[in-house]
């Protein structure tokens, strides 16, 4: 089991003094090599969820186990770490550094790794080059790039590090629809022809038919789990 | 089960060049960062600088006043030392010989064509054996000043002396060096035979130096010559002497290192807001790089990092710019120093060694990092999701106090209190911002307007006479040409004079620091002993006491009294040229002519025990129906030329000493245009990144119809908000450090005591800055904000 979430619960302290819940009992086991879609109308939960998988929040109750290892007992540098090993992250506003270049951007997380610059700036090129395919766009600044490529470059930084599991947060929600198409494509074709696993929150259920399960929230709890129709 | 990601542990790799990256590409941010930081430590640098060469050039003129003796004998008590002690001094073993000399200030003037020309406004004339010169009208010029001045050797000048103008014939030029060096060349040399006539010092001697047979310790021969002279004589080696000289201006030093220290800490909160706001504006670029599995540490140093570059680059433009501004203040402060120190000070060369240059650099750098290090700690700790996925926190939107913009009318009005109210963190940065420089004009302005307000506070109740009469000079009584005491008998002969009395300034010593010793002649009981200024008694019982008592009695200034503990009823020792004399104290009286404090004495006691014919100045009451500027004609008419003296009305006097107090205090008022220099640019950092923060925010708001006019309106009416908090908060925090600065610091390191004053000048002044300062720094950032394109700021949404 790649993936275990129990009875997973977040509550959000408001400055009123009245706690409100966000996520309540969330039970999931994901394994190796799904591709998960997460539905569910607007204030859900869904990105909440997203972002405690992806340990970049705290849950308030329950335990989520990455390869049987529980995120809860980790502390920072364990939760940073699992970060730059084990997850790659794709936002709907790419997120990319507007500083670096797209093959910079692609290297970082291997070069905050301590991989040398140069090695991990050859991997970024191959990766651009093959599977995103945008070879050419290297040098670019994510200023000078449209969404959809900016999206690539996202991609192929999650990528990087080789992590068993991707995150992504409605990442065509930003995009046209044929973009949207290739994009998701790209994120089938890992799963396929990689064997990684995927979790991606959508409002699309065209989306959703690309990948191999789809899970329902609503008002912060998990009311469907199963194949897309 | 434990897994490989968290324990296959490598080095953690710097990522210093991101941070270096960030600084090359965003130029335009870094530039006004480096500004901002760069005006800021040159506030302090320009200040330290300034202090250092003007200290450095007046240390050099004492020492190469000072020659090369090896000791130097001066009295304790007096100025003078009676002659036959010399015969004394030379059979002491191991001395060589000893050269007697006396040192004067004396103004020259001479002929320059057809006219008058003032040349040494203040030239020290020291006399010396120098057989060639026995004449009593012969002296020696430095070349330097000779030339500069277009004088030769059989020129002669007019110097004025106790006894009036006498006419000095120029016979020989000094080398350069050496002595020629003290106070820029502007002294004269003389006979000591011929001086001690010309300048009324009747077999006297105010300095003896020195010169040691081979073989014999400086230290040895001191010890000696103390035994031999005893306690009312100084014998010192030349180092030692001008550190005690320096003494002579640390009033005015105390006020300069006090507004450094707040300028430095001034200077120190606006490099930290300035890395603050640069560091917030990069939050969300923080938070992406935490995703992707950038560990706190790195951030951290990354931070670090690129704020001691930063400090760094602000460093080495403030010492560029501090050489330009201290060398633009230089003369303005070497006037206030020679006004305050007993000496003209020769203009100095600004220096700063390259070790020194080298750690102010490093200080810059580090204080920048440290600045940068709650900013960056912030970074590493802030949630990521916050930072990542949400514009504002959500709390913000139910803050209490929004709906305390509801009555308002205008809605660009209630707009932007809403802005200001619902982004406290942004606000309180500007707002700190600015009240930080705001407090330190403040601080300035009390604490000037402090000194200025006790000192005409002073001569209200104390001036007495309606005339004054001075040697020639400028500056302090005591630096003026002295006068002659046969010359107050002669005015009290005067028609329409209904009295003359003299005053005498001795800088004497006691208990090791040099206090003035101040000499009255008795006004009479109908003026009611208003110049003695006593604080703790009724002005006319201790002037009573002061004049008529049997025994020697004095008055001790409150500076006096906190330095030495000696109050009315204590008795002190003085150290008088006929040996030690006892004073009984019988009032505290407020007195500002040296830190450490002064006595007030009858100048009959003081002519029976000092056995000195000099004053300083003499005051003159005019008969009742006389007209006092007709007797001031008259006076001036029969003595100006003659004696060589100044006769000012008791409000031009008045004017002349507040007018020296001003200029002292120019210097210090410069400093706070340098604070707001640097406000300004913080400010307009912090406005900039506020209005890019808020880009798509404003572009919504042009897009729904919201005119440019408006906006602009909008912003600035933000921007005065921002800048009337600063001003209150401010004001307070200036006041606290200016009482502080007044009745702990001054007080306890000068012992003079000022009254905290405080007008509505200090108010009126931080709220005009403050507007005219935040309008400056609001008017780019507001006019981009207006001039975006609308579909281009909605774009990044
Ligand atoms: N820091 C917070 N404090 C309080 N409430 C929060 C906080 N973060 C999120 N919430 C609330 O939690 C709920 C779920 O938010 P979440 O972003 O997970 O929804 P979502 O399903 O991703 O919605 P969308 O489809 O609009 O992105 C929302 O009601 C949101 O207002
Ligand atoms: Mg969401």
């Amino acid at each position: 089991m790649l993936l275990k979430v129990e009875s997973l619960s977040k509550t959000y302290e408001t400055s009123s003094g009245k706690p409100v819940s966000v996520l309540s009992d969330i039970n999931l086991s994901i394994d190796g090599a799904e591709f998960v879609t997460i539905m569910g109308p607007s204030g859900s939960g869904k990105s909440t969820l997203l972002q405690l998988i992806g340990s970049l929040d705290r849950p308030t109750g329950g335990r989520i186990l990455v390869n049987g290892a529980d995120l809860s007992s980790l502390d920072e540098m364990g939760r940073t770490l699992f970060r730059r090993r084990k997850l790659g992250f794709v936002f709907q506003a790419f997120h990319l550094i507007p500083l670096l270049t797209a093959e910079e951007n692609v290297a970082l997380p291997l070069v905050l790794d301590g991989t040398s610059r140069g090695k991990a700036l050859e991997r970024a090129r191959a990766l651009l080059g093959g599977v995103v395919g945008l070879g050419q766009r290297g040098k670019h600044r994510p200023g000078q790039l449209s969404g959809g490529e900016k999206q690539r470059v996202a991609i192929a930084r999650a990528l990087i590090a080789n992590p068993d599991l991707i995150l992504a947060d409605e990442p065509t929600g930003a995009l046209d629809s044929a973009t949207s198409g290739e994009i998701l494509a790209l994120l089938k074709s890992l799963r396929s022809e990689q064997g990684r696993t995927i979790l991606m929150v959508t409002h699309d259920e065209t989306a959703a038919r690309y990948g191999t399960r789809i899970i329902r929230l609503r008002d912060g709890r998990m009311v469907a789990d199963g194949k897309p129709a | 089960m434990v897994e490989w990601w968290l324990t296959e542990s490598r080095p953690e790799p710097m990522i210093q060049w991101l941070g270096v990256r960030n600084l090359t590409v965003r130029l335009w941010r870094t530039t006004s960062t480096v500004l901002g930081i760069g005006a800021g430590a040159s506030l302090f640098l320009t200040v330290v600088l300034i202090n250092q060469s003007v200290l450095q050039s007046y240390r050099e003129s004492l020492e190469a006043l000072t020659g090369r003796a090896e000791l130097v004998v001066t009295p304790d008590a007096s100025s003078w030392m009676p002659e036959e002690l010399l015969s004394k001094i030379e059979q002491v073993p191991g001395i060589a010989h000893a050269t007697p000399s006396v040192q004067t200030m004396a103004k020259i003037t001479w002929a320059d064509g057809n006219f008058a020309r003032n040349g040494a406004k203040a030239s020290l004339i020291t006399g010396d054996s120098l057989e060639f010169l026995n004449s009593t009208s012969h002296i020696l010029l430095a070349r330097s000043f000779a030339a500069r001045n277009g004088l030769k050797v059989g020129d002669t000048v007019t110097a004025s002396t106790p006894t009036g103008a006498k006419s000095l014939t120029i016979r020989g030029l000094l080398p350069e060096g050496g002595m020629a060096k003290a106070f820029g060349g502007a002294l004269a040399v003389m006979d000591i035979d011929a001086a001690r006539k010309t300048f009324a010092f009747d077999g006297q001697t105010s300095r003896v130096d020195l010169f040691l047979k081979a073989g014999t310790s400086p230290r040895q021969a001191q010890a000696r010559v103390s035994t031999l002279l005893g306690a009312s004589f100084r014998v010192e080696e030349p180092a030692e002497r001008v550190d005690n000289f320096q003494n002579s201006f640390r009033s005015f030093q105390a006020l300069i290192e006090f507004l450094a220290a707040v300028g430095l800490f001034v200077a120190w909160v606006l490099v930290a807001g300035t890395i603050h706001v640069s560091v917030t504006e990069r939050q969300g670029e923080l938070g992406i790089l935490r995703a992707i599995g950038a560990s706190p540490m790195q951030i951290l140093t990354m931070i670090l990092g690129e704020s001691f570059w930063l400090g760094l680059l602000g460093g080495g433009l403030a010492l560029a710019a501090s050489f330009v501004f201290s060398h633009a203040m230089l003369g303005t402060v070497v006037a206030a120093l020679s006004a305050q120190a007993l000496l003209k000070i020769p203009e100095p060369q600004l220096h700063l060694p390259l070790v020194q240059a080298f750690e102010f650099l490093l200080l810059t750098a580090t204080g920048a990092a440290i600045a940068g290090l709650f900013p960056a700690w912030r970074a590493t700790r802030v949630s990521l999701l916050a930072s990542i996925e949400r514009e504002q926190p959500h709390a913000a939107a139910e803050a209490p106090w929004a709906t305390l913009a509801a009555p308002v009318p205008s809605l660009i009005a209630q707009m932007a209190i809403q802005n200001v109210v619902r982004r406290p963190s942004r606000t309180s940065t500007t707002v700190g911002l600015l009240a930080t420089a705001l407090a330190f004009v403040a601080v300035i302005e009390v604490m000037t307007g402090s000194f200025e307000k006790t000192l005409s506070a002073r001569f209200d109740h104390t001036l007495t006479p309606e005339l004054v009469i001075f040697g020639q000079g400028k500056g302090r009584p005591d630096q003026r040409q002295t006068l002659h005491e046969g010359f107050v008998d002669e005015l009290r002969g005067l028609p329409g004079v209904r009295g003359a009395y003299g005053r005498r300034l001795l800088p004497i010593r006691y208990e090791g620091r040099e206090i003035s010793l101040i000499s009255l002649d008795d006004m009479g009981v109908e003026t009611g002993y208003r110049v003695l200024d006593v604080v703790d008694r009724p002005r006319e019982q201790a002037g009573i006491e002061l004049y008529s008592s049997p025994d020697f009695t004095v008055l001790v200034s409150e500076s006096f009294r906190n330095h030495f503990h000696k109050s009315t009823g204590d008795f002190l020792w003085l150290a008088a040229p006929m040996g030690n004399v006892r004073a009984r104290v019988i009032g505290i009286t407020t007195d500002f002519s040296s830190p450490n404090g002064a006595l007030y004495t009858s100048r009959a006691w003081y002519r029976k025990i000092w056995k000195d014919p000099l004053l300083n100045g003499i005051g003159i009451m005019v008969q009742e129906g006389h007209g006092t500027t007709a007797l001031q004609t008259t006076l001036r008419s029969r003595y100006a030329l003659s004696r060589n003296v100044v006769v000012l009305s008791d409000r031009e006097y008045r004017n002349e000493v507040q007018g020296i107090a001003a200029q002292a205090i120019v210097y210090v008022k410069s400093l706070r245009w340098a604070a707001l220099f640097i406000a300004l640019i913080a400010l307009f950092n912090s406005f900039m990144v506020d209005i890019r923060e808020r880009w798509q925010e404003l572009g919504l708001l042009r897009a729904v119809g919201m005119s440019p006019l408006q906006m602009m309106a909008m912003l600035v009416f933000e921007a005065l908000l921002k800048a009337a908090m600063a001003v209150i908060l401010g004001l307070g925090l200036g006041l606290g450090v200016a009482w502080f600065g007044l009745t702990n610091f001054l007080t306890t390191r000068l012992g003079w005591v000022f009254h905290l004053h405080f007008s509505w000048q200090a108010p009126a002044l931080c709220a005009a800055l403050a507007g005219i300062v935040s309008i400056l720094a609001v008017a780019i950032p507001a006019f981009k904000a207006v001039s975006l394109e609308v579909s281009l700021a909605l774009a990044e949404l």
